[in-house]
This record gives structure tokens, C-alpha cells and sequence, in this order.
């Protein structure tokens, strides 16, 4: 009978270190599906801010139309792209075009006086401060996350339960 | 100015000491009153037992006054290094003052004292820096904590009550199996994992929003900028309306003066950013530098 309960008791055991296992990949799943969630917000305003810049730079800067179609097209680019992998490139192609726009209008003199482009340089620069915090604590959220999926002995059981790596977002903004 | 030039301030008022006719005085004092105490402490024994009470009374007496002048140059010393350290700065010093009291941990303690003020290192800002010891009573001892404290008051308040400390596993155990929950301790579990592995964020009970509306991404990547820059993982930050202390646990010396030099730099990201929030009052230190620089 002895080593009935033995085994027993090392199923316990096991069973025990599980789904203690299992509740901490749970919270720390759940702290990427967050933090994600906070670069999708941040994503967002910066698509936001978009067309009001086109809005105040188009009447001062009426050869630029070039740049601000790929502004449009890139923007539109990542609104379709869902997920941390996907939205990585043309998040990062639409940074770099907006640095760019930004650049330009700065070059007109008027418009750098102008206290509504002021304004809109303030919240784009903020905007991509808050991105770039984001996407550093989400990142951070996911190699947490993946080294716990990864290393023994979680990896045996993570995906069998369901857990997978998750994504990184990359953010590379050539030179801007 | 380093350890060296502290040694020399040292060693000068030591030199002082020595020479200084009342410090003689004072030992000589010191001799005499021992030897009164001990003749008539050695009343009542035989003449043999009083000339000893008497002798081993001059010992103690010369002995006090001499640890007692050796301190007071200490001290001076101290006082003198640090003025000079912080004039060759720009900045003001104090060695004596009273302890700020405005945000919960400060208030902690049976007992507070303060020393060692430091100010003007961030211009118009109000900012201290100083040494503020913590005096825990139990039956018959008294527990003393030093800790550096950096205190400044913001243009507005910002929050009720913010606390941000390190996080102690055992402590949180003792909250889960005992179920103590206070008023004013609600823990907060922000978006970033790594923070939540160092530091234990709470604030007023019904205030998650406001703690969260208050700390930004750009926020949590500064503490933990500030995290990964502090070996030691004793800070902790505290605001209470628009009072604002940031803490961290240790004794400041004369022979390593940078320390505040380090801990200013570490924490001045996180009060610009404080600063910044509570909008027009406060003069946000980067700007403060600048003037230095200039």
C-alpha cells in the first residue's frame, strides 16, 4: 500500500506545482494582452494625429501632396495589420514618414510660428514618447512571459495548456 | 572634493581641538569632577578602596571629556566638509533642521530627527535633500533607520496618495493569510510585470484610476530606468497631495559625498516628470541644470 500513497502524493505534488504554474502563465499572459493593449491606444493617437497635421501643413505646403498620399497609404498599411508581428513594419514605416513630415513643415517659416502646428508638434512628440514607453514595457511583459513558456519546466506542459511565445514589437525608424 | 579632502578638514579641526586651551580645560575639568565622584562613591570603605574609587573616577572623567571633544570635532568637521562641499556646488547646507512630516512614511516612527540639509542643487524648486533618521521604540530598545530623503512640494496636488516601494514577499504573505487590508493601502497592479517584481504600488482605496491615469508608460519606464540604475532596490516614492518625498534607505558620510551627486542624477528624471504633471509652481530641475551650467 505504501507506494500507492507515494505515488499518490507525487501526483499530488505535481498536480499542485501545475496549476501553480498554470495561474502564474495565466497573469503574465494577461499582462502582455495589457500592455499590448496600451501600445494599440497609443498606435492609435499617433494614427489619430495624422490627418490633422496633413490638415494644418497641406495650406502652407502645397508641393508636398507626394508625401502626404504615403502618409495616408502607410497609415492605412497599419490599421490593417493586426498583432505585435505584424503591426511592427509599417508602424515603423509610418513613424519614419511622419518624422519626415514633420521635418518638412518645419522648413516653412510661417507655419513653424503657427501656435495650431505648435500645438500638434507637442502631442505628436508626446505621442511618441508614450509609444515608445509602451512598446518598451510590453516588450519587457513578453520576455518575461516567453522565458517562462520556454524554460523547463514549464516548456514541457505550456503547450499542451494552451500558452505560446508571444510576439515582440519591433520598432526601427532609420536615421529619424 | 573627496575622501581625501574630508580627511584633511578632519585632521585640521582634530589639530584644533588639540591645541585649543579649552579642550584641556575640558579634560582637566573631566579629571577633577571623576575624581570628586569617585572619593565619594569610595566613602565608605577603608582608605586603600577610596584612593583606588578616586583614581578609577579621574580615568573615567578624562576619558568622557576626551571622547566627548573627539566627537564634538567630529562632528564639526563634518559640518565644515559639507558646507564647503555643497558651497563649491552652488548649493546651501544646513547640518541642523527639522524633519519633513507631510507624507505617511515620513511620519512613520516613534521618534524623527533630521541632519545634514542640502538645497539648491535644482534652483526655484524648493527641492531638500537630507538625512532623516527613523527612531522605532520597542521595550527596551530603540531601532534606528537612516534613510536620505529628497523632498519638494509640486505647483498642485496631484493625487491623494501615492506610494511607491519595494516589494516584500513576506510582507504580502502576511497580508494574504492574516487579510489585513487598510484604508489607505490598496495594492495596484500596473501593466509592466517588471515593475510589479520590484515595486509595490498603492494607493487611497477607490483611486485605481487616478493611479493609473497618474502613471503613464512614460512614467513606469522611468522607475524602472531608475530600478535597474539602484543597486541597492530600497527606494521608495511617496506623494501625499502635493507633497512628494522620495526615500531611500542610507546613511550619509562625509567620505562618500557623491552618493547624493548619484542619487540626484537617478532621481531627477522621475521629479521633472512630476514637476511637469502638476504644471506651473515648481521649477522642473532640467531647467534648474541648465542655469547651473550657464
Amino acid at each position: 500500500m505504501i507506494p500507492v500513497y507515494v505515488v499518490l502524493a507525487l501526483f499530488a505534488f505535481v498536480g499542485l506545482l501545475v496549476a501553480l504554474s498554470f495561474n502564474r502563465l495565466v497573469r503574465l499572459r494577461n499582462k502582455v494582452v495589457e500592455a499590448w493593449r496600451d501600445v494599440d491606444v497609443q498606435l492609435q493617437r499617433r494614427h489619430d494625429l495624422i490627418p490633422r497635421l496633413v490638415e494644418v501643413v497641406e495650406g502652407y505646403a502645397v508641393h508636398e501632396k507626394e508625401l502626404f498620399s504615403e502618409l495616408a497609404r502607410l497609415r492605412a498599411d497599419a490599421e490593417r495589420a493586426s498583432g505585435a508581428a505584424a503591426k511592427s513594419a509599417p508602424e515603423s514605416e509610418l513613424a519614419g514618414a511622419l518624422a519626415r513630415a514633420v521635418a518638412v513643415a518645419e522648413g516653412y517659416p510661417s507655419l513653424r510660428a503657427a501656435e495650431n502646428f505648435l500645438s500638434l508638434q507637442k502631442e505628436i512628440a508626446a505621442t511618441e514618447d508614450e509609444i515608445a514607453a509602451s512598446r518598451i514595457i510590453y516588450n519587457g511583459n513578453v520576455r518575461i512571459y516567453n522565458t517562462h513558456v520556454q524554460t523547463f519546466p514549464v516548456s514541457f506542459y505550456a503547450d499542451l495548456l494552451g500558452f505560446e511565445p508571444a510576439d515582440f514589437f519591433q520598432a526601427e525608424i532609420d536615421g529619424s | 572634493m573627496s575622501e581625501s579632502e574630508y580627511r584633511e578638514v578632519k585632521i585640521e579641526e582634530e589639530r584644533q581641538l588639540l591645541h585649543s586651551f579649552g579642550y584641556w580645560d575640558l579634560v582637566a575639568l573631566g579629571a577633577v569632577v571623576g575624581a570628586g565622584l569617585g572619593f565619594l562613591y569610595g566613602l565608605g570603605g577603608g582608605s586603600h578602596r577610596r584612593a583606588l574609587d578616586v583614581f578609577a573616577g579621574i580615568v573615567v572623567g578624562t576619558l568622557c571629556a576626551l571622547i566627548a571633544g573627539w566627537a564634538r570635532a567630529q562632528g564639526r568637521a563634518r559640518e565644515r566638509f559639507f558646507t564647503r562641499w555643497a558651497a563649491a556646488r552652488q548649493w546651501s547646507y544646513e547640518a541642523h533642521g527639522m524633519p519633513f512630516e507631510d507624507t505617511l512614511f515620513l511620519q512613520s516612527g516613534d521618534k524623527r530627527k533630521a541632519s545634514d540639509f542640502f538645497s539648491g542643487f535644482w534652483p526655484d524648486s524648493g527641492a531638500v535633500l537630507y538625512q532623516h533618521k527613523r527612531i522605532v521604540k520597542s521595550d527596551n530598545d530603540e531601532q534606528v533607520t537612516n534613510y536620505l530623503v529628497l523632498h519638494f512640494l509640486l505647483g498642485r496636488p496631484l493625487i491623494d496618495l501615492l506610494q511607491i516601494s519595494p516589494r516584500s514577499h513576506a510582507a504580502e504573505l502576511g497580508e494574504k493569510l492574516f487579510a489585513h487590508h487598510s484604508k489607505i493601502d490598496e495594492r495596484i497592479e500596473l501593466e509592466s510585470t517588471e515593475l510589479d517584481q520590484h515595486f509595490r504600488v498603492s494607493g487611497l482605496r477607490g483611486q485605481e484610476d487616478e493611479v493609473r491615469r497618474l502613471l503613464t508608460p512614460s512614467a513606469i519606464v522611468k522607475l524602472l530606468d531608475f530600478q535597474r540604475a539602484d543597486p541597492d532596490g530600497s527606494a521608495r516614492f511617496e506623494i501625499l497631495g502635493s507633497n512628494v518625498a522620495f526615500i531611500v534607505e542610507k546613511t550619509l558620510s562625509p567620505k562618500q559625498p557623491q552618493v547624493i551627486d548619484r542619487l540626484l542624477e537617478l532621481w531627477r528624471p522621475i521629479a521633472i516628470w512630476l514637476m511637469e504633471q502638476a504644471g506651473p509652481g515648481t521649477q522642473p530641475p532640467a531647467n534648474a541644470g541648465e542655469v547651473r551650467q550657464s
